[in-house]
């Protein structure tokens, strides 16, 4: 395989692998939202229903805790896939529960606290299992989309290049995905040397270690091979 | 017998000297630590009352999160 096409081929698969990776994202952030407004409404009654008469009635500090229940979740969702999101303080806190207290005046100001607390705490919780989940998922779904981009039969059934071409994609793909979910290590983003490697190995079949176990590339965006040092730096981080 | 001539290229190959890196790991261990931050919450606030006094006065309904 001539060099100017393999490049060719590891910036595609970059950039398909990267796109894919934006759009699964995307898609798995909506249903994350709409479950979470879901179970705001199973959580939190906004009614209380007597059952020996049947009779309903407003709870407005339900309403407050569900508005409050939803707007933690959703910018502890956002923090966890790395978009702009609100910071939830303690002041926050204590304004909401000043409110409830007003709406339930015969509760203890303590308590009205506690419950806050117990709210957020439970969106912070849902929010992170559901960023979890969304990872888990991608994982899934990545290596499947690898397989896909790269099946048996592509390079005319050559398996040296069709497993290396998987491996960049989803390489590509977890990249992305870790870009967007914070827990990304320094020194593990795809660089343009890693790709021109793989567009060396793809043209020359001859494998070699471009990533490390540690999931950090074995050479620097320089091009110089990553030491001990580098990655004693990123250990101590 | 190594298969490349470089020792730290075999280093790498048998994952030796380092750390390994699972960012779901990460999450997940970030999932554990509120999780159990939620349990203290609800456990604080059942010290002064019950599962229906806080449905009644507060709308949360403590069953949704054992159920």
């Amino acid at each position: 395989m001539d060099l100017a096409v393999a490049e060719t081929i590891a910036s595609g698969t970059r950039d398909q692998a990267q796109q894919d990776a934006q759009n699964d994202l995307r898609e798995l952030r909506k249903q994350a939202v709409e479950a979470g407004r879901e179970r705001s409404r199973k959580l939190i009654k906004v009614t209380n229903i007597n059952q020996a008469t049947s009779v309903a009635r407003y709870n407005p500090a339900g309403r407050l805790l569900r508005d409050w229940y939803v707007h933690v979740y959703l910018n502890s969702l956002r923090a966890n896939l790395g978009e702009p999101a609100a910071v939830i303080d303690a002041q926050q806190l204590e304004d909401l529960a000043g409110l409830v207290h007003r709406v339930r005046p015969g509760s203890e100001p303590l308590k009205a606290l506690q419950a806050v607390g117990v709210v957020r705490s439970l969106a912070v919780d849902d929010a992170n299992s559901a960023a979890t989940t969304i990872v888990e998922r991608l994982q899934s779904i990545g290596a499947k989309r690898a397989v896909r981009h790269a099946p048996d039969e592509r390079f005319d059934g050559d398996a040296v290049r069709v497993h290396v071409s998987r491996h960049w994609y989803l390489r590509c793909f977890t990249a992305q995905v870790e870009v967007a979910t914070n827990p990304q290590q320094p020194l593990t983003g795809v660089t343009h040397v890693e790709q021109d490697l793989v567009a060396q190995t793809l043209a020359t079949r001859e494998v070699r270690p471009i990533i490390g176990r540690d999931g950090i590339p074995v050479v620097t965006v320089h091009n110089t091979r990553m030491n001990a040092v580098d990655r004693a730096l990123v250990a101590r981080r | 017998m190594s298969r490349y001539d470089d020792p730290d290229l075999n280093d790498l190959e048998e994952g030796q000297g380092e750390t390994s890196w699972n960012a779901l790991e990460v999450m997940r261990a970030r999932a554990e630590a509120s999780r159990t931050d939620r349990d203290e919450a609800i456990g604080t606030l059942r010290e002064s009352m019950t599962d229906d006094e806080i449905r009644d006065d507060f709308g949360i309904d403590l069953r949704e999160i054992e159920g």
